[in-house]
């Protein structure tokens, strides 16, 4: 957990919930920062703030069985499946791995070190479409990588599409197998005419 | 190249989402009456405060507490915060000897790494590249970024950091890698020294 420790972690790895970390680590900031307000006021005035009097008079006429002890109660379920799906769910690796080259430099006196290579999504899409756009009869092209998948979005100016669709494929999955990705990711491709 | 607290934010979410999920339960049983029966709680029909709340917090010890509460919930959610800016998490200085009767010699990692970096951006594609090591002077823990251009021979590069570069930083270190992770980023930009030649022409057959 620490990182203090002067070691490297993985590259490919699965997103850090850094966003609902943010999000929560900030309302207790704030939660914190109000109690302590609430107490030092209270410490020098002598009396509370009148802030409190809207929840004291709640609290006071609330039921057990009132809604809004239930509005409550959904609430805090609500939110704490939220951060338990937040936790949980693994989401999508950040990049793909590729093969390593086979001479390792490893010999008798140097035993073979721990290697990792990858490659980023947006690296292996950028890659996609610079292999794609060189593919005559293709005008333009974007595309869009996750670590299964890489799907071409190509526009050209042919009327007749013809095998422009496989030769696209083809080309694109050629180059992620020459670059090394393993697994290499599945190649799709949709084609529009311009005209 | 960044390290980012994954594990730290998991662990928290997780222990506060059960926490969250608990409370939100036993209110749901309590109010439905429920809890009554199971943990001999409060009628669903009574108060939630059952006497007056004013005599209560006009306790001192009620002030401190809250105060107290406060200043810990404070700190955790700033230290939360704090901990989601990405760290380099840098080795230490190397120490490549300790005798002290024969002096020591001590190696900033960082030079290393311009060196590796330096090495590296004369390789063929290569756009640019940053280099952090990591461990110790015998258990060296290399990290590299490598960006090349969209024409660069991926393969290639991996058997020239492997057969040469790597080689070259374990006898200077005079200890095998222990560990080796590249991240590889594409780029559109040529390389600075020059090695990419964009060119048209026709090819007849």
């Amino acid at each position: 957990m620490s990182r203090n420790d002067g070691q490297s972690t993985r590259l490919r790895r699965r997103p850090s919930r850094t966003v609902p970390a943010s999000i929560v680590g900030i309302l207790l900031l704030a939660a914190g920062v109000a109690l302590v307000w609430l107490a030092v006021a209270r410490l020098f005035d002598g009396t509370w703030s009148t802030l409190l009097q809207g929840p004291r008079d709640w609290l006071t006429r609330l039921a057990w069985n009132d809604p809004d002890v239930w509005g409550v109660g959904i609430a805090a379920v609500v939110v704490g499946l939220i951060l338990l799906m937040c936790a949980l769910i693994p989401g999508k690796f950040s990049a793909l791995t590729v093969r390593n080259a086979s001479g390792d430099g490893a010999d008798e006196e140097r035993p073979a070190p721990e290697r990792e290579t990858v490659m980023t999504r947006r690296a292996v899409a950028h890659l996609a479409k610079a292999q794609c756009v060189q593919i005559d009869g293709v005008s333009s092209a974007s595309a869009t990588a996750t670590t299964k998948r890489v799907h071409l979005s190509v526009k050209t100016s042919l009327r007749d599409t013809g095998d422009l669709r496989t030769r696209v494929t083809d080309g694109v999955r050629d180059r992620l197998n020459a670059i090394g990705l393993d697994p290499v990711p599945r190649v799709t491709a949709t084609v529009e005419s311009k005209s | 190249m960044r390290q980012m607290a994954g594990t730290l934010n998991r662990t928290w979410l997780t222990i506060l989402g059960i926490l969250g999920l608990a409370a939100g339960i036993a209110l749901l049983l309590q109010s439905a009456g429920a809890l009554q029966s199971i943990a001999n709680t409060a009628p669903a029909g009574e108060k939630v405060v059952s006497g007056d709340l004013q005599p209560f917090f006009a306790q001192s010890w009620v002030v401190v507490l809250l105060l107290v509460m406060g200043a810990i919930i404070g700190v955790l959610g700033l230290l939360w915060v704090i901990a989601q800016i990405p760290r380099k998490n840098p080795a230490d200085a190397y120490r490549l000897d300790a005798d002290g009767a024969q002096g020591r010699t001590i190696c900033d990692p960082s030079v290393l790494a311009t060196a590796i970096e330096n090495q590296i951006n004369t390789l063929p594609g290569v756009v640019g590249s940053s280099a952090m090591l990591r461990g110790t002077a015998h258990e060296p823990d290399l990290t590299l970024k490598v960006t090349v251009n969209d024409r660069a021979d991926v393969q290639e590069l991996l058997r020239h950091l492997e057969t040469s570069t790597l080689p070259d930083l374990s006898t200077a270190l005079e200890a095998p890698l222990h560990r080796r992770r590249l991240q590889i980023d594409i780029s559109g930009r040529t390389q600075g020294t020059g090695t990419v030649v964009p060119s048209t022409g026709t090819v007849l057959k």
